[in-house]
């Protein structure tokens, strides 16, 4: 090797480039056919180019995978614009499980256990189910699906005793402590922290905590008889050989599957009308770092902090709901109790900010969020009335501060009278024979 | 989640910003879908993906983070379409995203080091060869293996490098030379390990 092969050298690199002249690479040939070292070296240079292009080979073999998840993602994001008809958007629950439930979890832990080895199929589901009930922590993919809506997927942690992280693939992490009280929302791509305190939480906070809620389900349906399970055979699932059950209790409607040989959960699926969640890839009793559930906020990011009530929603809570519903749309009330009406609520809160014409500050926003969320406090409160309540609602063409005009009225369990809220909002005893018809 | 019915959520939206609470569990809070025309934008998507993805790729030097940074960049680009003048700067607009985000990561991962997976379909010699490459281009200094791969991806076009690294052609040419001769040296030394 002398100085000419140093030169050489560089053209050699080139001649891989394709950027030679003519002559540049009659003289690489030249010098070539006389160095064997030279040679060697571009053989090397030539090996790799080869794997050069191997590698972009290969990584263009999935060019087009990758670019559909990205449109995928991009159109979860689109059909959720669209499905805003308003700017904004609100889906309502009922109030979460009455304080009696819990009594009834608590027979089943201690009484259940009897009826849940009570046949040969209940044997095994009883195995199946059992890490539900006992893991102290977990991780799992959640996906939720529905007709007409593109699925979403979070992957999650649970750790005991109620906390809870999920994330959404490309976006936002929400942890949640129940025992802090604290729900927190980081956004990475707008550095944006969301942090819902919440007070009044429950006992049986389930549906705070999504494997806390399913462990609750499983424990509020035993005893599990055969008429409420069904076998569904074995077939492969999520890639393994699986043995499947259907169980169908009230508040549970469920599937879950288990490795035929392991007896280790590998999918379970719950029905909620009308979408399905789905856990899978789930792993129990994974050792996970405490600071994977950590409620500090990371430096940088914004923060937005909203209150919440969770205690159980009481008529005075509903008669909040409707004051703060008609002050903010002109003194009326809602035309129905359904929730989509909230939506209605979304759109003339937008239309009036329209109206002024000037982009709302991020306080007039937090504002009307905190808002939101005392005013959709109470409502709930209807959907925990039952049937023989004779519930009946007749606010639509009233407006606020009408006295004589009632807008609500039910009947208390076991009460010989009717609570009537009127549209100035005050509430009165009635007997059945005096309420207006 | 609540027997027959849906969670309560709260989605709450504004032309600037926009977010979910859920009253109970604060599912999903968030999407961040800025732009409108979404039709026009998979066109985009389908043009400039690719190459997105090629700078990620030779910048972070590995597929899973470079998928990452690309989907990042290209949600991103649809997020903050509408500050974009000119659609026919698009392709420098998004790649100087696309670089931007990378280098972030970059700093976030010099706390990390993550496994090289090796590419499937090759035969155990070329895999091995494959590893050892993904491993060297690591190595190779940042202003050499952006065009070395970006050179592969453009099909092995030194013009286009001088255009998108904003120097000229023989300044490419230049790096393309010293990135083969590194590179060669770094796998060198791994063979004599």
């Amino acid at each position: 090797m002398n100085r000419e092969c140093d030169k050489i050298k560089d053209l050699i690199a080139d001649s891989v480039t394709e950027t030679l002249s003519p002559d540049q690479a009659r003289q690489l040939d030249e010098h070539l056919s006389g160095c064997s070292d030279c040679r060697n070296y571009a053989d090397a240079l030539r090996y790799e180019d080869v794997l050069l292009t191997q590698l972009v080979v290969g990584l263009d073999t999935d060019m087009r995978n990758r670019q559909r998840r990205l449109l995928e993602t991009l159109d979860r994001c689109q059909s959720e614009q669209r499905e805003t008809i308003t700017k904004w958007r609100i889906i309502m629950k009922s109030p979460i499980t009455k304080i009696a439930a819990v009594a009834v979890i608590i027979t089943a832990v201690t009484f259940g256990v009897h009826h849940f080895y009570g046949s040969v199929e209940n044997v095994a589901i009883a195995d199946i189910l059992q890490p539900f009930l006992t893991a102290r922590t977990a991780t799992f993919k959640i996906t939720i699906s529905g007709e007409g809506v593109p699925p979403q997927e979070y992957d999650g942690m649970f750790m005991e005793p109620c906390r809870m992280r999920h994330t959404q693939p490309g976006g936002a992490t929400v942890i949640v402590d129940l025992e802090q009280g604290k729900f927190v929302t980081l956004i990475p791509q707008t550095m944006q922290a969301v942090v819902l305190e919440v007070t009044n939480v429950p006992e049986d906070p389930g549906d705070l905590n999504f494997f806390r809620e399913i462990r609750n389900r499983i424990l509020k349906a035993q005893p599990l008889d055969d008429e409420s399970v069904e076998f569904l055979g074995e077939q492969e699932v999520d890639g393994q050989l699986a043995i499947g059950y259907h169980i169908r209790k009230p508040g549970l409607d469920g599937t879950v599957w288990a490795n035929s040989e392991t007896k280790m959960p590998v999918r379970m699926e719950i029905r909620e009308d009308p979408m399905v969640i789905a856990m899978s890839n789930i792993v129990f009793n994974v050792e996970l770092d405490e600071a994977l559930f950590s409620l500090e906020i990371p430096q940088g990011y914004s923060v937005t902090t909203f209150r919440r009530d969770l205690s159980e929603p009481a008529e005075q809570d509903f008669v909040e709901s409707f004051r703060i519903w008609a002050e903010h749309m002109d003194g009326r009330f809602p035309s129905e109790l359904d929730r989509s009406q909230v939506n209605v609520f979304m759109k003339y809160q937008q239309e009036k900010m329209k109206e002024k014409g000037i982009e709302p500050s991020v306080d007039d926003i937090t504002q009307l969020q905190q808002t939101i969320v005392d005013m959709t406090h109470g409502f709930p409160f209807v959907e925990s009335l039952p049937a023989e309540s004779d519930w009946r609602y007749t606010g639509k063409d009233v407006r606020l501060g009408d006295a004589d005009t009632p807008i609500f009225r039910y009947r208390p369990k076991g009460s010989q009278t009717y609570r009537v809220i009127y549209g100035d909002l005050h509430v009165e005893d009635v007997a059945p024979d005096k309420l207006s018809k | 989640m609540h027997s027959g019915l849906p969670p309560f959520v709260i989605r709450i939206e504004t032309g600037f910003k926009e977010f979910r609470v859920n009253d109970r569990s604060v599912q999903n809070p968030v999407t961040w879908c800025g732009g409108k025309d979404k039709a026009a934008y998979d066109v985009l998507v389908k043009e400039h993906y690719r190459h997105v993805f090629g700078v990620c790729f030779a910048m972070l030097a590995n597929v899973h983070d470079a998928e990452d940074a690309a989907q990042e960049t290209m949600l991103k680009g649809f997020l903050k379409m509408r500050t974009l003048d000119d659609i026919e700067r698009f392709r420098p607009w998004i790649v100087r995203v696309a670089r931007n985000l990378c280098i972030d990561r970059l700093r976030k991962q010099s706390r990390r080091k993550l496994p090289v997976e090796k590419p499937a379909g090759l035969s155990r010699q070329d895999l091995d060869a494959q590893y050892d490459l993904e491993q060297a281009i690591k190595r190779l200094p940042q202003e050499l293996r952006l065009p070395l791969l970006m050179f592969y991806f453009n099909g092995r076009n030194a013009k286009s490098i001088a255009a998108s690294m904003n120097i000229s052609h023989s300044g490419a040419c230049q790096r393309l030379r010293m990135a083969r001769q590194q590179l060669h040296q770094l796998l060198s030394e791994r063979a004599q390990r």
